[in-house]
């Protein structure tokens, strides 16, 4: 048996250095990889399942070209490459290049992703969606705070002495800090955690707060007017490291808690007590989700609690600090996020950056000159995981072709007119950073692609002579065939970097070059002044918002006066450890363990509705609908309904046919979360 | 020193990811772990904590599936304390699933065997220690070589047993979250509802097997004590299909000479050696015809009488009540009790008659059965046909009875018999937490809300 290292490329924190054992070209064991340090117990049962995943029946093997009955019929390369070319050079003769749309989603992490985008520039262009339907608000709140996004080693937690986790259910998206939060506990440290759901992560915790969705910068600001009526700032910290303080103070002073319990619905004793934690336990640390600032105040609300850190002295010391992304492996990155999703101030004319993510479906349909006429779709699903699935759907089947690139025939890639068969992460050598632990780790190749299964980069290599295009003018931005041609390519890409290379990397992770373990620890900061910065006027020029972290409700809420008073229960959709996104969920392994979809009511919007336990529930607004079990739940917050997000429209659960396509306040992120729905029984 | 899994439900996410490396280290498929993670509490009801436990098979110092099992399919593994199925010698008769209360083993329909975990016996050889162990994402599960005082652990959900379980569990101290605001303190309609234990569907074939046995000792003995003597041909032939409807109970009926392997220690293998036993001598017997030497006659009755006792005592594991043997659909005083009635001996009759009228009535145990209301439904009906109909034709005219008193007599027994498995329960974590959940929702229920 040979054991190979390599790295879990998901959308997901924890990105597991693995040991991979293979036996007759086949893998039999996932373990962990010990010099991945965050990391170092186990891969989650999603990383496990990978031996099912790379052989599972169901994955697509071979380009399918959809027939006029709707099924998919097994084509050979030849036909398929025929069929695109022949598509795309009548585009670009007719519509113009930036007729296709390439959507490229956060399936897989990989430097050879950007082979895409390289290879459209060489068809002569195209378009190309902004913004991210992650996490972009927070990222752009910190960046106007603290200047970039980084933070300290996943493990400095474990030193914490109060941990907050706001908005966030580690326990099942980020199951690998966990044990340092326990460590944190048995050492004497307490964990508040801040969810208007009972979660596993609220069941470990010393205080549970549970505001109404989307309030969480009121609870933020009352906090911090207590912490500094009670005078429990940390004066030096603020005095050498601040800026705004005053006009921040003078906010936070005309937030009493009154006026917080209402609007957050948190009993004023629990605001209190958490105050005086924040103000009187150090090193405090805020590990904070990305759920939370998917609403229409999010950039507002995070900046609000960053001033809390702030205020109290929590950064650059062990322990202290914001645990919301770490970018310090990005070192590949001309532009960092959040910077580097945003359309271009001066466009190229080439590659037309015009659709914002957030509002896919609408965007699509209202491209002109040239409108949209082909998408191509890499790494994502957007018909189930971007907003508004009825409009994206609508969107998609306006176009003329559509190609789409996955393992598994997706609700995306069935309305495709041609699947092609993707790669998994054990079918090409890739260097992927992450954003949780600072490390830089190979993907390697470890199986051959079985079945016809070719990488993105040889199918562009192909498509290139069809297209008109040198294979010559390939050379620097999409690799050669081989695995050597992939190695050196990577090979080039590690020279710059001192002490990385691909031998390096085979070992095991790795630290980037001025890696920082405890963030900030020099006191300076990369924002224009150097300075935390409390007030913004970029916050007030670039997004419109106040220069200082005001709350306003979102767009969508209950206590909105012109509201929507017949959609009174917020659709909370988070994701569950079963799943990443949309993937994992078609496993049988997975299956096994999930109890399946369903609608998690509280009993108190049960009863009044007539709903009962496993009764077949509608969730509808006037955007959608979808029908699920329910499963009565008295762990949520009554008016608050939640399913997981990720269940296929096969499986019946796409909660994205209730949620808007509209952008955060801030970073062009989508504010999925301002959702209001209503649930009656099917 | 025991080797044993060390878990703390403080650390454990409920993640599952060692129901998956168990699934994938043995080779198990996608549908089948040896690992399994129950929620206490899993409809979050305020104001009690939720936990999880990850159990699999606790290789017990006392192991009652290696007692129990008739075929000495079962062994220990000196050097790690692993015990182990050798899946060549199970016969997939199920009867080890009833012994453990861990849920260890299951049966294996694909294969027809038990199968259960290993303690990875081929990963502690090699030094390592076993996957779920070692694959454990939050460090909830492991594994070491620990003093057999260091063991155990009460916790709730965890079935309290005297097995001598190899695994130690830390206590829980998760937080017992009252609601915010505007939460009802304990909702009942969460309650945990009543598990399916031991269900007729998946045993008729043994619940027919062993009233069959018992209608066959009643036949014989009750012709020694002056009944009709049945015919030789007929007798053989309900016993060979009495066999065989036990037979079709197990994975590997072509094993099933097996079963008789374990007498020393397994109430089944008495059962398997005492029927076989009284079948072929009663049938001797009965062709044979007066010419039998008497006390050879009385062996076989003795012998079918005991076969009786062991059938009762293989229910013991999953009885809900006092005693199998004083239930009553126990086989064996329904066995005397129709011997009574065949012999037209109103004594034994009555004498056994009046047990069972007596046990039919009295309130029944706090079954927690989801069959309880089928089963008092059928109280009714039991006692008319079974003991009411021939006390009524005794009294109104005496011994013998006529055939179609006997034969309602034989219905109404065998309804008996249907009600003692309709209560029957298979001890598991699943069902001890549901257990020990409805009672810390009664101690919330009643303590005076905040």
């Amino acid at each position: 048996m040979s054991v190979y290292t390599t790295a879990c490329p998901r959308n997901c924190y924890s990105t597991c250095g693995m040991r991979v054992h293979v036996e007759d070209g086949e893998i039999r064991r996932i373990e962990p990889h010990a010099g991945n340090r965050a990391t170092p117990e186990g891969v989650c049962l999603k990383g496990l399942s990978y031996v099912e995943r790379v052989r599972s029946p169901d994955r697509v093997l071979t380009p399918l070209r959809r027939t006029p009955s709707g099924d998919f019929q097994p084509v050979d390369w030849d036909a398929a490459l025929d069929l695109i070319a022949g598509e795309l050079r009548r585009l670009r003769a007719t519509t113009g290049p930036q007729g296709l749309l390439y959507y490229a989603g956060s399936g897989t992490k990989g430097l050879l992703n950007a082979a895409g985008l390289e290879f459209w520039r060489l068809y002569g262009g195209c378009t190309t969606t902004y913004g991210d339907l992650c996490w972009p608000a927070g990222l752009e709140a910190t960046r106007l705070t603290l200047g970039d996004n980084r933070h300290s080693v996943p493990w400095d937690i474990a030193r914490a002495r109060l941990i907050v986790m706001w908005g966030k259910n580690a326990a099942e998206t980020n199951i690998h800090q966990m044990p340092f939060i326990q460590e944190a506990r048995e050492a004497g440290g307490r964990l508040v955690v801040i969810d208007p759901r009972r979660t596993e992560s609220t069941d470990s915790a010393d205080l549970w707060l549970r505001p109404r969705p989307g309030s969480d910068g009121a609870l933020a600001l009352a906090l911090a007017g207590e912490i500094i009526r009670s005078n429990s700032i940390d004066e030096t910290f603020v005095r050498d490291h601040v800026n705004g303080f005053e006009e921040f103070a003078a906010l936070a002073g005309d937030c009493s808690l009154d006026w917080a319990s209402e609007i957050t619905e948190v009993p004023v004793s629990q605001i209190l007590e958490l105050a005086g934690w924040m103000g009187s336990v150090r090193p405090m640390s805020i590990t904070a989700g990305y759920g939370m600032q998917r609403y229409t105040n999010s950039g507002q609300t995070i900046r609000a609690i960053l001033a809390l850190l702030a205020i109290t002295g929590n950064f650059g010391r062990p322990g202290a600090g914001w645990v919301y992304a770490n970018l310090q492996s990005h070192i590949f990155d001309e532009v960092r996020d959040p910077l580097a999703c945003y359309p271009p101030e001066e466009p190229d004319g080439v590659v037309r950056v015009s659709v914002s993510t957030a509002r896919l479906g609408r965007d699509i349909l209202d491209q002109a000159a040239p409108p949209i006429r082909m998408a191509w779709v890499e790494r994502g699903n957007p018909v189930t995981q971007n907003p508004d699935t009825k409009v994206v759907l609508e969107a998609f089947r306006a176009l003329d072709f559509r190609v789409v690139v996955d393992q598994f025939l997706t609700d995306t890639a069935r309305e495709a007119d041609l699947v092609l068969p993707a790669k998994t992460m054990f079918e090409q050598t890739d260097v992927i950073g992450a954003y949780w632990h600072p490390y830089l780790q190979l993907r390697q190749k470890i199986v051959e692609p079985p079945g016809l299964v070719k990488p993105e980069t040889e199918v562009y290599r192909l498509l290139a002579p069809r297209l008109g295009v040198d294979l010559s003018r390939l050379a620097g931005k999409i690799p050669g065939p081989s695995d050597a041609d992939v190695e050196s390519f990577l090979e080039a890409r590690l020279a710059p970097f001192d002490g990385l290379s691909i031998e390096r990397l085979k070992e095991g992770p790795a630290l980037p070059p001025l890696h920082e373990e405890i963030a900030y620890a020099t006191g300076r900061f990369s924002t224009p002044s150097g300075r935390i910065e409390l007030v913004s006027d970029e916050a007030h020029e670039r997004w419109g918002v106040d220069r200082l972290p005001c709350y306003t409700e979102p767009q969508e809420s209950v206590r909105r006066a012109v509201g929507r008073p017949e959609y009174p229960l917020y659709l909370m959709t988070p994701n569950t450890k079963n799943r990443i996104h949309s993937q994992f969920g078609n496993l049988r392994m997975i299956r096994r363990v999930d109890p399946g979809p369903a609608v998690h009511v509280h009993p108190d919007d049960a009863r009044p509705r007539g709903i009962e336990g496993k009764a077949r529930v509608r969730v509808f607004n006037d955007r959608g609908e979808f029908r699920l079990p329910a499963k009565i739940d008295s762990g949520l917050k009554p008016g608050c309904i939640s399913v997981t997000n990720g269940w296929w429209i096969q499986e019946g659960g796409t909660v994205n046919f209730c949620s808007p396509g509209r952008e955060t306040d801030m970073g062009h992120g989508a504010a999925f979360h301002d959702t209001l729905v209503e649930i009656e029984t099917a | 020193m025991p080797s044993a899994f060390l878990f703390d439900p403080n650390r454990c996410t409920g993640c599952q990811a060692c129901e998956l490396a168990c699934s994938i280290e043995n080779d198990l498929g996608a549908e089948l772990s040896w690992r399994e993670v129950i929620t206490f509490n899993d409809a979050s009801i305020p104001g009690i904590p939720r936990f999880h436990l990850s159990l699999a098979c606790n290789h017990c110092a006392e192991p009652a599936c290696m007692y129990s099992c008739p075929a000495l399919a079962y062994s220990r593994d000196v050097s790690t304390g692993a015990i182990l199925i050798d899946p060549g010698r199970c016969i997939g008769c199920r009867y080890c699933s009833w012994a453990c209360p861990f849920g260890a083993p299951r049966y294996e329909a694909d294969r027809g065997v038990m199968g259960k975990c290993t303690f990875c016996s081929h990963r502690l050889a090699e030094g390592l220690k076993p996957a779920c162990a070692t694959l454990c994402p939050t460090g909830a599960l492991d594994f070491a070589v620990l003093d057999a005082s260091q063991l155990g652990g009460p916790v709730v959900g965890f079935p309290r047993t005297d097995l001598g379980p190899s695994i130690r569990i830390e206590v829980p101290r998760r937080a017992a979250h009252l609601a915010g605001a505007g939460a009802s303190v304990a909702d009942t309609s969460a309650a945990p509802r009543p598990v399916p234990g031991v269900t007729l569907r998946s045993e008729w074939s043994l619940a027919a097997f062993t009233f069959l046995v018992a209608v066959l000792v009643a036949g014989f003995a009750g012709t020694l004590g002056g009944g009709p003597r049945p015919p030789a041909a007929l007798f053989a032939a309900v016993a060979v299909v009495a066999a065989g409807l036990s037979f079709s109970h197990l994975g590997k009926p072509a094993r099933a000479w097996r079963a008789g392997l374990n007498v020393r220690r397994s109430w089944l293998s008495r059962e398997v050696v005492g029927f076989g036993a009284f079948a072929s001598g009663a049938t001797a017997v009965l062709a044979l015809g007066p010419s039998t030497p008497a006390t050879a006659a009385a062996a076989v009755a003795v012998a079918g009488l005991a076969t009786l006792v062991s059938a009762d005592m293989v229910y013991r594991p999953v009885y809900p009540g006092r005693h199998p043997l004083l239930d009553d659909g126990g086989a064996l005083l329904t066995g005397v009790y129709l011997a009574g009635l065949w012999a037209g001996s109103p004594w034994l009759a009555g004498a056994a008659g009046l047990l069972k009228a007596v046990a039919v009535l009295r309130p029944a145990s706090r079954s927690d059965s989801k069959h309880a209301n089928l089963a008092r439904n059928l109280a009714i009906p039991r006692l008319l046909l079974g003991l009411a109909l021939p006390a009524v034709a005794w009294t109104a005219s005496g011994a013998p009875l006529p055939e179609w008193v006997l034969l309602g007599a034989i219905g109404g027994e065998a309804l008996g018999r249907v009600r003692f498995y309709l209560q029957l329960r298979v001890q598991s974590p699943a069902r001890q937490v549901r257990i020990d959940l409805a009672g810390a929702l009664a101690s919330t229920l009643a303590r005076p809300s905040a």
